[in-house]
């Protein structure tokens, strides 16, 4: 086997390296195509705006650039899958994708140059226009008139933009191959079969009201007898956080390796999840979802799994093993019966960064962070987004259904009319993207750019208004209160006797260590706890780089091997 | 037949694959650069005339027919490759696949064969539909641009057949000739994708 692939790896470099070439070749011609055009306007004496229409050749250059490109990323990714014996993603696309990452190349500032030196020429010779009329006629070109040709320009150009939008958001992550993509599609799907599959599944939660609403996730595939694992996000972030970057940089995936049966959730209205219509606070979340979620997976594995929750999700695993409920007239109350249950249906519960209690608010600046709003650093000014100026944004997404990051780019991929109309709105995330909104949920020095990038747009998902002022009150009130105020759940935790991990990150912004300490583990009624700080760390940095999985297995074995009491 | 063979004989038929792709890549961009000449020609220079352009497309029909004869060579390579890549290298890295016990046979036939497996008006059928037919489209976009527009729009039909006149053959008759040329492009076009569709070769180039 290792000398078949090594043999396929090399026939596939070369082949890359063949169609490379072809790419730049193309560029080249395509340059001196634009060169020879401005040349002959200008310089050749009495030529016309005609000459312009060598933009023919440029598109036919462009045309053929579309299939080489689409050849050429197809190609890169067999390359290194079939050099690392593993895996190589469904190839996707083809020529819509192949053009827009060869305007993405080239042809954005190729054209942009043809298509200034075209205006110009008809603005300046023989002598500079006079009016804007006058341009206008000289522009007209037969039964075309000068407005009908610029409009005709703009129109191209905000294809060309969306052509452009389109292939920043697949030159990273997409696989693209055309109907003509090298090597065999077929082959490279073979190679495909070798990733560790995702699992889809959707587990169905009823609500008191009547209505259901399903939960989507997907789990990797099951690997023998091992311990479960259900893991699952925090606020505003769906599943694909424990998922970021398949492959080497997925923590799901390691923890997949490293022996357990990982089923990863996309929270209410999140991911693939449907009830974003809902109202849902995190008394929903506890008292409804996570007991589903739980009863789903227990259904299909022989022994109880461990609850692995992140922030948000920490968080409602708490309140819900201490057996938060909701009637169906509305009211929320403590039920020893649900406590007892739901703690009985897990091994153990692993909360990573989650605090319910904002004792630490005042001081970290974390109150004042809800009253003033995100900082933004915006062209060496400082300017202040109040968070509730962005709730009305994200219950718009919410509402909509609009695919955000993921999905949007998703949607970007699957192609159709679809494509041109979203296009803008991944500009305009892209824009926010730089403008680090989401700061505050790592420690930036530990991360890498693109890791920022793809925590923005493949996991920054939509959550519910109840929850954010669930969240809103507990940070101004430095305590965790139910919903509607009739449970305190600060005061519950010794209802929780579940063999429980707490793991706190030093420079976390959102769960302070040391009050993590006292308020919550000193208070914990387990008698087999343990507490984990990871130093160094910010909220989600953990996330987002492969060196510290091992600190994610590591606390979820403390869980297994019957936590040592705290020290 | 010795694993290493198999692989030598892949790295090698995809080395010979590349290099008739290079040359045909070549080729197309030769007709792609004499469609901007003639386009820089017939628009850029005073009182060019249309015919740079029409005889133009002879230059490019030539390269259609070097490209053609290149693919028939460079098919016979690109089916050996699918073969072993088939039946050798994708049953070797997913059990579920099983080879064609006849693919050895096949393959040994094919490098005793001289002839390709690719006739020629399949060959000029399969450059049209990869290349060629938008290289003439672009191509007769500029001619019939150029006789319309240059040196200022017709202002009738009539002026517009006179326009393409050529000594004593009359205007409409030339571009009569247009019908079934693109008329056999067409065709050819159609015919190639279906085969593709329905008979399942693949062109990967």
């Amino acid at each position: 086997m290792p000398g078949q692939l090594s043999a396929l790896a090399q026939a596939y470099a070369a082949r890359r390296e063949q169609v490379a070439s072809s790419v730049a070749t193309n560029r080249a011609l395509a340059g001196g195509v634009v060169f020879g055009t401005i040349a002959i306007a200008y310089g050749a004496p009495g030529a016309s705006h005609l000459v312009f229409f060598s933009a023919l050749a440029l598109f036919l250059l462009q045309i053929f650039a579309s299939a080489q490109q689409s050849r050429l990323f197809a190609l890169s990714r067999a390359f290194r899958s079939a050099r690392g014996g593993l895996p190589a993603e469904r190839l996707e696309g083809g020529r819509v994708a192949g053009a827009a990452l060869a305007v993405r190349d080239a042809y954005f500032v190729l054209f942009l140059c043809f298509d200034i030196s075209w205006l110009l020429f008809d603005f300046v010779r023989p002598t500079t226009a006079g009016s804007f009329a006058e341009y206008l006629a000289r522009l007209r070109i037969g039964p075309l008139s000068g407005a009908g040709l610029l409009v005709f320009t703009i129109v191209f150009w905000l294809a060309y933009a969306a052509l452009l939008a389109y292939g920043w958001s697949i030159a990273r992550d997409v696989c693209v191959g055309g109907a003509d993509s090298a090597i065999a599609a077929k082959l490279v799907r073979q190679l495909g079969t070798l990733a560790v599959e995702r699992i889809p599944f959707a587990a169905e939660v009823k609500i008191w009201e009547g209505t259901r609403i399903k939960l989507n996730g997907f789990r990797l595939p099951q690997a023998g007898a091992a311990q479960a694992l259900i893991l699952w996000p925090g606020f505003t972030q769906n599943g694909f956080v424990f998922d970021l970057f398949p492959g080497a940089g997925s923590l799901a995936e390691y923890l997949w390796r490293r022996g357990f049966d990982v089923w990863v959730f996309h929270t209410r209205g999140t991911g693939a999840s449907s009830g974003r219509s809902c109202r849902a606070s995190l008394d929903d979340f506890a008292a409804f979802d996570l007991p589903a979620a739980i009863r789903f997976v227990s259904a299909k594995i022989d022994t109880p799994p461990i609850f692995v929750g992140h922030s948000m999700g920490g968080i409602c695993a708490l309140l819900s093993a201490m057996g938060l409920e909701r009637l169906p007239a509305g009211p929320t109350r403590l039920s020893d019966d649900a406590a007892a249950q739901r703690q009985q249906a897990l091994a153990g519960l692993v909360t990573l960064g989650s605090l319910p209690d904002f004792t630490f608010a005042r001081e970290s600046g974390l109150q004042r962070f809800v009253w003033r709003g995100i900082e933004l650093r915006l062209l060496g000014r400082k300017l202040y987004l109040p968070v509730t100026k962005l709730l009305p944004l994200l219950r718009g997404f919410t509402f909509l259904g609009i695919p955000v990051g993921l999905r949007l780019r998703q949607a970007l991929a699957r192609g159709g009319a679809l494509r041109a109309l979203l296009a803008p709105l991944y500009l305009l995330l892209e824009f926010a993207a730089q403008l680090g909104l989401w700061e505050f949920l790592y420690h930036r020095p530990n991360v890498s750019r693109s890791a920022r990038r793809q925590l923005f747009f493949a996991t920054v998902d939509g959550t519910f208004w109840d929850v954010v002022q669930q969240y809103r009150q507990a940070v101004l009130r430095g305590r965790m209160l139910s919903s509607d105020e009739r449970v305190d759940c600060s005061k519950n935790y010794g209802r929780i006797r579940l063999p429980t991990c707490l793991v706190a990150m030093e420079l976390d912004s959102l769960a302070d260590p040391q009050r993590m300490r006292t308020d919550l583990l000193d208070r914990l009624g387990s008698a087999r706890k343990s507490f984990v700080v990871w130093r160094g760390v910010g909220h989600e940095d953990f996330f987002m780089d492969p060196k510290y999985f091992p600190r994610v297995e590591e606390a979820i074995r403390t869980v297994l091997g019957k936590l040592p009491s705290p020290g | 037949m010795a694993e290493d063979v198999v692989q030598t004989l892949y790295a090698e038929e995809t080395r010979r694959s590349l290099s008739w792709r290079t040359a045909m890549d070549w080729t197309r961009n030769l007709s792609v650069m004499i469609v901007a000449g003639m386009a820089f020609v017939a628009f850029g220079l005073n009182g060019s005339t249309h015919y740079v352009l029409f005889f133009g497309s002879l230059a490019v029909f030539a390269q259609l027919i070097f490209e053609a004869r290149m693919h028939r060579f460079a098919q016979a390579s690109e089916d050996r490759l699918g073969e072993i890549e088939k039946n050798y290298f994708a049953p070797a890295l997913d059990v579920g696949v099983s080879a064609d016990p006849a693919w050895r046979e096949r393959l040994a036939k094919s490098l005793l064969s001289m002839a390709p497996s690719v006739g020629f008006i399949e060959a000029i059928a399969a450059r049209i539909s990869k290349n060629y037919f938008v290289i003439f489209v672009a191509l007769d976009s500029c001619w019939l641009s150029k006789l319309y527009l240059d040196p200022r729009p017709a202002t009738s039909w009539v002026e517009f057949w006179h326009r393409v006149d050529f000594g004593f053959v009359p205007g409409w008759a030339i571009l009569l000739f247009l019908v079934p040329f693109w008329g056999s492009f067409v065709a050819l076009t159609v015919w190639f994708r279906l085969k593709q569709k329905y008979l399942g070769r693949e062109v990967r180039y």
